[in-house]
């Protein structure tokens, strides 16, 4: 198998990394002639992420098959990419059963790692329709998920008319964090039916606080006591999507 | 490798037998160091033997241990799939509260059964066990009716597991309410443990 792609800022891809690396410790990315792509589950089976990024979003973007699997240990991988300077780009190239990283900056350092094989399922695309549908800074969102966790370990999310609300409560106390789009806190809202989930901040949390490093803007979308999902474009095109399954009230 | 695990947790099942670590020592028939598969993924602690237990030598033999067995199939597994131990070794006398102390002197049995089994998820079975675990993993319990049907990961002792309290089968014997509770929690429980479908049911219907 021969296959190389080049992607402008190593850092970027860092985060990108770190963020995949929220849900899984290991995994596989599928490469074919339109898109790297990966879809995998938690081992808790509670929350997925989905990636899919085109080949329009990379310098160069070569394969030679019509796919590939890429089976990647994120831990291994990310020591790697940690070591990239501000203005370093980062060439990936597979040759054989090793991964090459180069970084190129000033200097060209190349690393190699070994590719692992994944024994998993593929997971087909995800077929869910939501009832709220948020735009909101992403860095806002991981303030308030920060606030909340302060106080409890679940929080609801309450989509009204005009409101988006995130609630947290426990003995300690209560937080509520509101966002409209005439306060400016919303880019986008749209309710087609008033809607409320409950969701684990610890996996929220892990998720947000990395991946807020990847967009500016997250998308988030939820129905009653259904998965929410947040959505994350990547700067040159691309999505990091997250599903997380609700927490259902007794 | 099983068999490495059921040699490992036997000698721990022996230290429990002689053990003259509390008070509890002296009111038992016979310890309880729990059993069942030792490459389970799932481990249920419940909080401390009762009348039949303390008889049996066996954890859950009772009333609340056929609850349990039915809960276990909810979830899909049987009792041969996976491993029940309690927090407590030896019967409390008149079926009493477990003690602090006692817990705290039972506790490295518990830790090290936890170790040679290595688990990827613990359902800890009513108040005195959810407690402990969250005092490992250094997590706020409030009460067992709060945090109970929630998923955490939780790490503690060098290992990381997947923490699912749940109310003791004993206090859903006689509340259906209650019962309806635990039920839900154990379906949960077969979603994470493989033998249901978590997040998969909502985003494929």
């Amino acid at each position: 198998m021969s296959v190389r792609f080049e992607f402008q800022d190593a850092r970027d891809w860092r985060y990108l990394m770190e963020s995949l690396n929220a849900i899984v410790d290991e995994a596989s990315f599928i490469m074919d002639r339109e898109a790297l792509k990966l879809r995998a589950l938690d081992p808790s089976r509670i929350a997925m992420v989905d990636l899919h990024v085109p080949r329009e979003a990379f310098n160069t973007y070569e394969i030679e098959e019509s796919q590939v699997k890429i089976g990647v240990n994120f831990d291994d991988l990310i020591k790697v990419l940690r070591r990239a300077k501000a203005e370093d780009k980062i060439i990936f190239e597979i040759e054989g059963r090793r991964f090459r990283i180069i970084l190129a900056g000033k200097a060209e350092r190349v690393f190699s790692l070994p590719l692992i094989d994944i024994v998993g399922e593929e997971l087909p695309t995800p077929k869910v329709s939501f009832d709220v549908i948020a735009k909101m800074l992403s860095d806002t969102l991981r303030d308030s998920l920060k606030d909340a966790e302060m106080i409890s370990d679940t929080v609801r999310f309450v989509g009204e008319e005009n409101v988006l609300r995130i609630i947290a409560k426990s003995d300690k106390g209560e937080l509520e964090a509101k966002f409209s789009p005439e306060g400016g806190s919303l880019i986008e809202y749209d309710v087609r039916h008033p809607s409320a989930a409950s969701y684990s901040l610890s996996y929220l949390d892990d998720i947000v606080s990395r991946a807020y490093r990847v967009s500016e803007i997250v998308t988030v979308e939820f129905s009653t006591n259904k998965p929410l999902s947040l959505s994350f474009e990547i700067a040159g095109g691309g999505t990091l999507r997250y599903y997380l399954a609700p927490r259902l009230e007794a | 490798m099983c068999e490495v695990r059921k040699a490992i947790l036997e000698r721990i099942a022996e230290e429990v037998r002689r053990c003259t670590r509390c008070p509890l020592q002296a009111y038992r028939t016979r310890a309880v160091p729990g059993e069942g598969n030792p490459c389970t993924n799932v481990v249920l602690v419940g909080e401390a033997p009762g009348f039949n237990e303390d008889l049996q030598g066996k954890p859950f033999v009772g009333a609340a241990g056929n609850l349990l067995n039915e809960l276990l199939k909810v979830a899909g597994l049987s009792r041969q799939e996976v491993f029940i131990t309690n927090v407590v070794k030896c019967r409390p006398p008149g079926n009493r509260d477990p003690e602090d102390s006692e817990i705290a002197a039972c506790e490295p049995y518990l830790i090290a059964q936890l170790k040679a089994i290595e688990p990827k998820i613990i359902v800890s079975l009513g108040r005195h066990s959810t407690r402990l675990f969250f005092r490992l993993a250094g997590l706020d319990f409030s009460s067992i009716m709060q945090v109970r049907g929630e998923v955490r990961r939780v790490a503690f002792n060098g290992s990381e597991y997947l923490l699912l309290p749940t109310l003791h089968p004993a206090a859903a014997l006689y509340n259906p309410r209650l019962r309806g509770l635990v039920e839900e929690d154990f379906r949960l429980l077969g979603e994470l443990s493989g033998k249901g479908r978590g997040l998969e049911r909502w985003l494929y219907g």
